[in-house]
């Protein structure tokens, strides 16, 4: 391609500065042309990540106003007005298979394109990461997990923990070693406690500097019964199943029983997963003595794949 | 080795600026190959006063042959070595000559295999003449051409002369982040700052 353009020149066809421009464009050659998402773009396709999540309305709304409020004390500042320090660690209660972990991930991803963390990656812990066995290590332990979460996100599951089991547990040192490192390295790390509804606010309670220290609260409601057939809906399309007539009948119903039978121990969007991840290997049980299946045998799962998860 | 490229326009400077930085750099002698279309490679050891005597006139298009020559620049303790190439001015017109725009081929072909390419301006043309004359097309076309490359600095010739100084001011605003150094190569002025650019790029 170089080689015709300058040719080009000898003979005369093309002058040099549009050879040059030709070489240019040359150099970027057509097959490496890629459109590189604006930061813009990067962020609508973020967000269309959190509206694609079912149900979680009052969540969605307080994303949006968090990434709003960021956004214009960014602005501000670039404008030389006053802005208020922006503090992002939060507070995630809900019971299992709400979203939390789920949410964490987005945000992460959204606040690295917005700027405000270097890397918007995830650390997940939980009070065996945190705590040592014995007395000193355990500021050490927590201070490593502090570290690999830096320019990111620290995920703590099930924090309420980390105040159990009374005067001399080391769970206070954790919080403290927390605590500590959020004042210092203010900008460049989120904290964010997560738990079950009832312990979480007993934790909260009874450690009141918590409360402004993570100033936004998160409370992921429990889905409604037709949420969850819709999030069961949505799982089995990505898997390219469709239930049955009598299977979306049957589905609802064993939500509608779980739902009344143990509203404590239901795990919700996990439970869900668990009963389609079930009649999947049900039916490929029932289909695999079939000589040749069809394209819609293969793809429809049947009111007996359906079961409640735990009968057996 | 590293390769740095001299363009620009016919008659800004770029063959003398070359031998001076030449000398600038401590070399009496250069071993100067010359690539020429018709005459293939040929290569001769002369001093650098020689070479200026032979090479560098007042005449567009003096230059016919590409001229690349190996220069050393102290690097630490050692020393580094990297080539110089020294061109054919581009003009924007498709001259009538076959030989010259042959030679002006070869400047392409050697630019794109440059490593770091050094675009001499003339300022007084800049002053006088303002920038529809004094800068061409061709330079806005090398600029963006530059930009590809590892290394592009602008190197705004004939700050020796009096008004130079404006045009030097009105290169700086046309080309807004790129470097430009003011250098005159007739009385090796502003070289240091080209020194030290070099061996940040090399």
């Amino acid at each position: 391609m170089g080689r015709e353009i300058i040719t080009m020149v000898e003979n005369g066809e093309v002058t040099v500065s549009e050879a040059l421009s030709l070489l240019k464009r040359a150099h970027a050659g057509p097959g490496q042309y890629k459109h590189e998402l604006t930061k813009n773009e990067k962020l609508a396709a973020i967000k269309q990540q959190l509206d694609s999540l079912i149900g979680l309305h009052t969540v969605k709304k307080l994303v949006n106003e968090i990434q709003a409020y960021v956004e214009i004390q960014q602005r501000r500042t670039a404008f030389n007005l006053v802005s208020e320090p922006v503090v992002l660690h939060s507070v995630f209660i809900g019971n299992p298979g709400t979203g939390k972990t789920t949410v964490a991930r987005i945000i992460g991803q959204m606040f690295l394109e917005m700027g405000v963390l270097q890397k918007g990656h995830l650390v997940e812990v939980e009070r065996a990461d945190l705590v040592a066995e014995y007395i000193g290590q355990t500021a050490q332990r927590t201070r490593e997990q502090l570290r690999k979460a830096s320019g990111g996100i620290l995920f703590i599951d099930e924090a309420y923990s980390l105040a159990r089991g009374g005067e001399n547990d080391f769970g206070k040192e954790v919080i403290d070693t927390i605590v500590k490192t959020m004042e210092d390295q203010r900008s460049n790390l989120i904290v964010i406690l997560a738990g079950y509804c009832a312990p979480m606010e007993v934790f909260l309670e009874t450690n009141p500097g918590l409360r402004s220290r993570f100033p936004i609260i998160v409370r992921f409601p429990d889905y409604t019964t037709f949420e969850l057939f819709r999030i069961a809906e949505q799982m089995l399309q990505q898997r390219e199943y469709q239930l049955s007539k009598a299977a979306r009948r049957r589905l609802l119903s064993i939500i509608e029983n779980l739902k009344r039978e143990e509203p404590r121990n239901f795990g919700n969007a996990r439970t869900i997963r668990n009963i389609i991840e079930k009649a999947v290997r049900k039916q490929a049980v029932r289909l695999v003595h079939l000589k040749s299946p069809t394209r819609a045998q293969l793809m429809e799962i049947a009111a007996e794949d359906l079961q409640e998860v735990d009968d057996d | 080795m590293r390769r740095i490229i001299v363009v620009g326009q016919p008659n800004v400077g770029k063959t003398l600026f070359s031998l001076n930085f030449a000398e600038f750099l401590g070399m009496h002698t250069v071993t100067i190959n010359f690539e020429s279309y018709e005459r293939g490679c040929s290569s001769k050891v002369i001093t650098i006063a020689e070479a200026k005597s032979l090479l560098v006139s007042a005449a567009e298009h003096q230059t016919l042959d590409i001229q690349s020559m190996v220069l050393t620049m102290p690097w630490g303790k050692s020393a580094k070595q990297f080539e110089l190439i020294d061109t054919t001015g581009l003009a924007d017109r498709i001259d009538f000559e076959p030989q010259i725009r042959r030679a002006m081929a070869q400047t392409l072909h050697f630019m794109r295999q440059a490593d770091v390419v050094f675009h001499l301006l003339d300022c007084f043309k800049v002053a006088q003449l303002g920038f529809l004359k004094g800068i061409g097309e061709i330079d806005y076309q090398i600029a963006q051409y530059g930009q590809l490359k590892k290394g592009y600095v602008i190197l705004a010739n004939k700050i020796d002369l009096t008004q130079a100084k404006d045009g030097l001011a009105k290169i700086h605003m046309e080309f807004p982040g790129n470097k430009v150094i003011g250098i005159s190569a007739l009385e090796k002025k502003g070289f240091k700052e080209v020194k030290e650019i070099a061996k940040q790029l090399l």
